[in-house]
């Protein structure tokens, strides 16, 4: 599991992937355990579904073995790369999967309840005090708009096609929220990378 | 801002325009041409950057959050990855397998020999005991470029690169013939149907745009491309599965390229190859995007 001390966390992951730049899959295993979980919950937040988290996860690992020089040692931890991409991977299936249902025509606009419980849901359990007190700190309309944007996978624009807003609107709203989190995140010590 | 970092900007208020999308790109939440643009505006700009990082360091928190929270990975995930990574050592023991099932047997077989090394080690190492690294891939279907066109879109398309390849003006008002043809691939775009793609390259500096009908043709514009000696060549792959299946060469001696992708193909990878293509990618992708409906 995970050290103690971040530092040391860092420094060993990416020795890690060093390693794995060599061919070594063991290093991608212990890559694999530490940060697994990790991506494996966050996928399945914005997806849903368990087995297209799965695949996702899949994903995320393969690409790292593949081209783990993607991966700049200097631009941050190991741990906020693969979640980066785990997100990234995340939105691009929850995209690809509408693109789908729609050219299926089985749904033209998914019937979204908006409102507090599927912010809840997608809120529920956060595992950081820090972060669930920085959203509440928000107002609900800029918790809205990134709630659906980050853990639906929606675009701005789709954002507001759902919500019925100008899109000039959400983009504000997701941007000033960010900006708000971003300040309480950094008062209580969660602040940039240095 | 100058006039032409206005222009760059292609919106409508220009770098004001970028700034406003600073959230919604952190969050993933741009399609791909407005991340693209995005990510180019902020290769030049370091305010923007900084902005961006501060706001990036927020999503990582929610990214953390999230990760933080379980449900754990089910038992088993590792091995269904550990199956899937091909040989990048010596050890032949786990040999790649693909995930892939073709819908077709390949129509060449795949020779392993000396050009045929597939070395995916950061800065061309050779493996440690020094054979050459060949990956058998059993099944891999190759796509010869498309010969025929149909559909008035893709003709013009066509007609126009031809015409850029020679350097002729086309119409009347002298309009860059550059510009002519991205307008009529942007009209192909502009269908029902019809995806694009972006494929960057690691740093983000580079995207060739690639654009996909419902006619199974792709328009793989080449004017970013650094230019290639006889002796190389690009080529696409689709890269989906397990393996990846080539979809053409993309050559740079015209400002487009047109091959063939169907619409299962989403996930797309170019890479630099010896001339007359590869069986197989033999280095890592030098380009890379997914295609999406715009």
């Amino acid at each position: 599991m995970r050290g103690v001390d971040p530092l040391t966390d860092e420094l060993d992951d990416a020795r890690l992937v060093s390693a794995v730049c060599r061919g070594d899959q063991n290093a991608l295993a212990d890559i694999y355990r530490r940060h697994g979980d990790g991506v494996f919950a966050l996928v399945t937040r914005v997806l849903k579904d368990r087995a297209m988290a799965e695949e996702v996860t899949q994903e995320v690992f393969l690409r790292l073995w593949n081209e783990p020089e993607r991966f700049d040692v200097q631009r941050g931890a190991l741990r906020s790369f693969l979640l980066r991409q785990a997100h990234s991977r995340a939105v691009e299936r929850v995209r690809s999967e509408e693109a789908r249902r729609r050219r299926e025509d089985r749904v033209d606009r998914e019937a979204v309840v908006v409102g507090p419980d599927v912010e809840q849901q997608a809120l529920a359990g956060l595992g950081s005090d820090a972060v669930t007190e920085a959203l509440a700190s928000l107002s609900s309309a800029e918790r809205e708009a990134i709630v659906l944007a980050y853990f639906g996978g929606h675009s701005y624009r789709e954002v507001a096609a759902r919500l019925d807003l100008p899109e000039g609107t959400v983009k504000s709203r997701i941007r000033l929220g960010l900006a708000k989190l971003a300040d309480r995140l950094e008062a209580s010590g969660l602040g940039s990378q240095p | 801002m100058t006039e032409n970092d206005h222009n760059h900007a292609m919106g409508t208020d220009g770098s004001d325009d970028v700034e406003s999308l600073l959230g919604a790109y952190v969050l993933d939440a741009l399609a791909d041409v407005d991340r693209h643009r995005v990510d180019r505006m902020l290769a030049d700009d370091p305010v923007l950057r900084a902005e961006a990082d501060r706001l990036s360091a927020a999503a990582d928190q929610l990214a953390e959050a999230a990760a933080a929270s379980g449900p754990a990975a089910p038992a088993g995930l590792w091995d269904t990855i550990a199956a899937q990574l091909d040989d990048k050592g010596a050890d032949s023991t786990m040999a790649a397998t693909s995930s892939v099932a073709a819908a077709t047997p390949m129509t060449t077989s795949v020779v392993p020999d000396e050009d045929s090394e597939v070395d995916r080690v950061d800065g061309g190492v050779p493996s440690p005991d020094g054979t050459s690294n060949v990956v058998s891939i059993d099944r891999r279907r190759s796509r010869r470029s498309t010969g025929w066109l149909v559909g008035a879109a893709a003709a013009a398309v066509l007609v126009i690169a031809g015409a850029v390849a020679v350097g002729a003006r086309i119409g009347e008002d002298d309009t860059d013939p550059m510009v002519a043809l991205r307008e009529q691939v942007a009209l192909v775009a502009s269908e029902p149907g019809s995806r694009t793609a972006a494929l960057v390259d690691a740093d983000e500096t580079m995207a060739v745009d690639v654009v996909v009908d419902t006619s199974g043709h792709a328009f793989v514009m080449t004017d970013e491309l650094p230019r290639l000696s006889p002796g190389a060549t690009y080529q696409l792959w689709s890269v989906d599965g397990g393996t990846p299946i080539s979809l053409g060469l993309v050559s740079t001696d015209s400002p487009m390229a047109i091959v063939g992708a169907d619409g299962q193909v989403q996930r797309l990878a170019l890479t630099l190859e010896p001339a007359g293509g590869s069986a197989a990618p033999t280095s890592v992708p030098m380009a890379s995007g997914i295609l999406s409906e715009a």
